[in-house]
């Protein structure tokens, strides 16, 4: 059994298939981590003020294209408010700004939750967050 | 082979570390640390100015690194030898002072090896002199850097070429023994990027029969501190050249009206030196000479070697290295595991390797490649730590299922 806390079942899966990396129209935004060369691309379709649909695509480590797909499955189907609101939330939490037990009720963020002892991979935990977070601008 | 860990104290302080990153900064013996903290210690002054003892003192030792560098690479002036911050600062310096010389069309040739302390520069003079920068490439099957492809892109417009003696990520040597002699020939300006040769080499510019325009390099990297940077310059150019930085220290008299500047060196070090990381730079250079860099590099070689055979084994495993290394640096991937994965993982097992596209994107591009995994041997350096890494690049594939 592998107990590595931060490689577990979850991110592994996440990692080697990647949800929602689809063709779909939308507002986009590109996000990159300069030092390691992480890329994602997220793109959103919004209706009536709602994220009707999430493409999230990665290229990158194990921590960032988890943390995308991941992200794709959550948002979805949320307000843009509530979108913004869950973004800030799950930021603060992997800067471990906020208690380990957060996000007990949604297993895939718990599991990420390895990086907030490995300053150098928050960030690219938070690569696909910032991204969608930059992306939900353009609707303003 | 060699056995030095107990010459470097941060081994002793952390027990367990295999520490494979010394391609982007080497440990310190206590040889130079000892050194260095007694100076501070005992004798501490600026230097230059003082008639006291202690500056007087401090400005001997800091001559006497600029004579010991000036040895070490086999150079005859060393007031030729300039001290900057790092190699990044040498090469900016030239780029800006050098840099003022050169014309609309003129030509620089890089490799596309470089560093992009030794690449940017000379991008951002291009754009902003309207010069064309060329690039000449490596051989992507033997990642070797043929003569052939630097002298084909030479016109009668080349006025430079900046060359890595060694690539930071492939270990590869570039031909710059013959590009300087062609080089000179052509009356071509010539500045050699020596940031991962001269740590690992033994090199005497006087006894290859080259004499180079501009030779850059850093102390860090060759166990001195970390803010000394050298800049080897041919005495007639940097003469010709313009300051870089000006004020304290380069002058020879200021008026209302005028700065005279002052002769080599000191023209090009204006302001307070970084004086203990430059005594430092002494001290390394003696600690390495003191062991001999020939053995350094054999001792590093032999490391390597046996590295990238055991992981080369290792199905899944892409090394990245000329077939005739010369030196400590192994570059690799692992299928399916992405190299800054791949350095989280090995560090949990206390094993310092470097990943991503280790400050030269345009090769990394070059080769198709999104990052590589980094390990680099060093003098410390020994067969467990070569078996530590192999173990944890076998741990990689274990904790990814693969």
């Amino acid at each position: 059994m592998n107990i590595d806390p931060i490689y577990q079942e979850v991110i592994l899966d996440h990692y080697k298939n990647p949800r929602n990396c689809k063709e779909i129209d939308g507002i986009s935004e590109k996000g990159h981590n300069a030092s390691c060369g992480d890329k994602v691309e997220v793109i959103a379709k919004v209706e009536d003020g709602k994220l009707k649909d999430l493409s999230v695509c990665t290229k990158g480590c194990a921590i960032c294209t988890a943390s995308g797909s991941i992200m794709s499955e959550r948002v979805k189907d949320m307000s843009i408010e509530e979108a913004e609101k869950f973004i800030e939330r799950v930021k603060k939490y992997l800067k471990g700004e906020l208690p380990e037990e957060e996000f007990d009720e949604i297993f895939e963020l718990k599991a990420l939750s390895g990086v907030r002892r490995l300053p150098v991979r928050i960030k690219c935990a938070l690569l696909p967050w910032i991204t969608l977070e930059n992306t939900l601008k353009h609707e303003k | 082979m060699l056995d030095l860990k107990k010459d470097f104290p941060i081994f002793g302080e952390n027990p367990g570390l295999c520490f494979l990153d010394s391609g982007a900064s080497a440990q310190k013996p206590s040889y130079v640390i000892d050194f260095v903290a007694d100076f501070y210690r005992k004798t501490y002054a600026n230097i230059h100015r003082g008639v006291y003892k202690q500056s007087w003192e401090t400005t001997v030792l800091y001559d006497k690194a600029r004579e010991k560098t000036a040895e070490f690479l086999g150079v005859d002036s060393p007031e030729s030898i300039i001290f900057t911050k790092n190699t990044t600062e040498s090469i900016n310096l030239v780029a800006y002072s050098f840099g003022e010389t050169l014309k609309e069309g003129d030509e620089i040739i890089v490799s596309i090896m470089e560093h992009h302390a030794n690449f940017v520069p000379w991008q951002r003079l291009a754009e902003k002199k309207s010069l064309k920068l060329k690039i000449a490439y490596i051989d992507r099957e033997s990642l070797i850097l043929p003569l052939e492809n630097i002298t084909k892109l030479i016109t009668d417009k080349t006025k430079l070429i900046a060359l890595s003696m060694c690539s930071n990520v492939l270990g590869t040597i570039s031909p710059f023994v013959e590009v300087c002699k062609i080089a000179e020939e052509k009356g071509i300006k010539v500045l050699l990027d020596g940031a991962q040769y001269m740590p690992h080499h033994k090199i005497n510019f006087k006894e290859l029969g080259i004499n180079p325009d501009f030779v850059v390099f850093s102390g860090h990297k060759l166990c001195a501190f970390d803010g000394v940077g050298v800049l080897y310059g041919k005495k007639e150019v940097l003469e010709e050249m313009e300051p870089f930085l000006t004020g304290g220290d380069m002058i020879e008299s200021v008026s209302i009206e005028k700065t005279e500047f002052a002769p080599l060196p000191n023209k090009f070090e204006a302001g307070t030196p970084p004086i203990g990381a430059v005594i430092s730079l002494l001290k390394a250079i003696e600690y390495l000479e003191g062991i001999g860099l020939d053995k350094i590099e054999e001792h590093e070689k032999t490391l390597a070697k046996e590295a990238i055979k055991r992981i080369k084994e290792i199905e899944g495993v892409h090394v990245f290295a000329p077939e005739r290394i010369s030196n400590g640096i192994v570059s690799f991937t692992i299928d399916g595991i992405h190299p800054h994965d791949i350095a989280t993982i090995l560090a949990e097992d206390n094993v310092c390797i470097r990943a991503g596209m280790h400050c030269a994107e345009p090769l990394i591009t070059y080769l198709n490649q999104d990052s590589f995994a980094r390990a680099t041997f060093y003098l410390y350096n020994d067969l467990e730590d070569v078996e530590r890494l192999v173990k944890a690049v076998k741990r990689c594939k274990e904790v990814f299922k693969l």
